[in-house]
């Protein structure tokens, strides 16, 4: 949907913005990612409206839970990625694919 | 004057034209003062219609090829890339899996009456299941069958993100021989898929919905490369493009009963079964859609749609497009071309088969004929102005591009390569 449109209401952008922040909670952070990144025009670059100081609290909780999440997994792949061979039976356990060869 | 020429050539010309006009130009002046509305509003509004309608007609036609091509082009580069890239799906490995639609396999060293028996049995079997199984959409959606409908929709979209994604993102990881744990795959999974079902069939940016869009109909594309024996994707392709214009053309085809009736009830027709360029405005008489994307239901119990139930912003919409004089500028920038999914497929396809010999210049023969027929189609499009099939003469150039380059054009090239007929 196009939210240049002019049919689309200011209350249903406020509507969309919030259950795609309530539904990034279940483990979706590229969910928030695109509420964020979508609503981020919205939210800051236009003409104020009514709702628009709670779309802006939505987006920014959204890209600061996605900034989180990105954070966490990149973490967690590189400590994986480095230390899977020598984790032995528990990374093979971990691994989703083990790659052939020697390490 | 005539010194004035030598130094300054422009310098007679200037204020003797100036002389000359002005008066012309007070006097034009009074009469427009005279009759200011009348006369400047009918010729400008007389001039506007009929720029408009020329400049509508000549500015959907370029803007929507545009429009069209990218998506096409990316769908196929995408699909190029991974036969190319990917082994399991370059043709090289014996296929053990195959659909049950084709239960005939024919092997390299069987006789050619055997391969050719084998090959059109099974192109006969995929094109009945795929007619019957878009009679049953049709009657589903002629019923208003909308849960069971929706449901099994939403059901093959999942399948297609999810199993079809995760074997390719399988495949990369072979091919780059690099490891991945459980969580990462599963968060990655989960969000692809669960973002792109949301985007598909609810609300989302449009550019991700057609992203996701491209995607599934190259995953669909893959699959199909890989499954399906050789001679019979050329002969599924052929018959496709047949069956493709009964389908839409003709009177109780099922796609033209499904348009009517869409029409009729001035409905969405399955927004997420089609790839809009604008901003899904449902236009039906700017759309181009095919059987095949409904096609994909019956293979792995997939099809790919919302639900068709109206929507308020489509039924507004619907009486204004109508209305062609109230037209806006900024309606006419949202009137997208539509585009089935099904027609995405099976460009893909043929372009994919085509890449699997590793030779570009078929290869990009058959992309070039695939956006020739694509555009020809839209400018016939352009002329008729009701939906109309995509797949005919795109296929139809594809194929005849396809082997007349393998059989013909290649080995010239080849030979005139060889005796150094060009330096």
């Amino acid at each position: 949907m196009d939210l240049s449109d002019p049919k689309v209401k200011n209350s249903d952008k406020l509507a969309i913005c919030r259950k795609f922040f309530f539904g990034g909670f279940a483990f979706l952070p590229w969910l928030w990612l695109v509420n964020g990144v979508w609503f981020f025009r919205e939210a800051y670059f236009k003409e104020p409206f009514d709702e628009q100081i709670r779309i802006r609290k939505y987006v920014m909780y959204s890209i600061i839970g996605a900034t989180v999440w990105i954070a966490g997994l990149t973490a967690w792949n590189c400590v994986f990625q480095m230390n899977r061979a020598s984790w032995g039976a528990t990374g093979d356990v971990l691994s989703a694919y083990i790659p052939v060869g020697i390490p | 004057m005539t010194q004035r020429g030598e130094d300054n050539p422009a310098g007679p010309v200037g204020p003797v034209r100036r002389t000359d006009v002005l008066p012309e130009q007070t006097q034009t002046r009074q009469r427009n003062q005279s009759n200011p509305v009348d006369r400047v509003s009918e010729s400008s509004t007389s001039e506007n219609e009929s720029s408009s309608a020329q400049d509508t007609e000549l500015k959907y036609g370029a803007e929507a090829v545009i429009n069209l091509f990218i998506p096409v082009t990316a769908c196929m580069i995408f699909v190029i890339a991974s036969v190319q890239c990917l082994s399991s799906y370059s043709g090289q490995q014996k296929q053990t899996v195959s659909f049950i639609y084709t239960p005939f396999h024919p092997a390299d060293d069987d006789s050619a009456g055997t391969i050719i028996w084998q090959t059109v049995a099974n192109s006969l079997i995929m094109i009945s299941v795929i007619a019957v199984m878009t009679f049953v959409l049709v009657l589903l959606y002629k019923y208003e069958c909308n849960m069971l409908l929706g449901g099994w929709l939403i059901f093959s979209t999942m399948t297609l993100i999810f199993m079809f994604g995760y074997f390719y993102l399988q495949q990369i990881l072979k091919v780059n021989n690099a490891a991945l744990d459980w969580v990462t795959l599963g968060i990655v999974m989960w969000n692809f898929g669960i973002v792109g079902i949301i985007c598909i069939h609810w609300k989302g940016p449009l550019f991700l919905q057609q992203c996701y869009l491209i995607i599934s109909a190259a995953l669909m594309a893959l699959i199909f490369i890989k499954m399906l024996p050789n001679w019979t994707t050329w002969l599924i392709l052929a018959f496709l493009s047949i069956w493709d214009l009964i389908a839409v053309l003709c009177p109780y085809g099922p796609l033209n009963m499904l348009l009517q009736l869409a029409n009729d009830r001035e409905d969405e027709l399955f927004p997420a079964l089609i790839y809009s360029s604008g901003a899904g405005i449902a236009v039906p008489t700017v759309m181009v859609t095919t059987s095949a994307g409904t096609f994909l239901a019956p293979l792995l119990g997939m099809a790919e749609t919302s639900d068709p139930s109206p929507q308020e912003e489509v039924q507004v919409r619907q009486p204004r497009s109508q209305r062609s004089s109230e037209r806006t500028r900024t309606d006419e920038r949202r009137e997208g071309v539509k585009l089935g999914l099904g027609d995405f497929i099976f460009y893909s396809v043929l372009v994919g088969k085509a890449s699997q010999l590793h030779d570009w210049n078929i290869t990009l023969a058959c992309i070039l004929s695939i956006l020739v027929g694509l555009s020809t189609t839209l400018i016939i499009l352009a002329f008729f102005k009701k939906p109309l099939p995509a797949l005919p003469i795109s296929l139809t150039l594809g194929l005849i591009f396809y082997f007349t380059t393998t059989y013909v054009i290649a080995p010239f090239m080849d030979l005139c390569i060889m005796k150094q007929v060009f330096l």
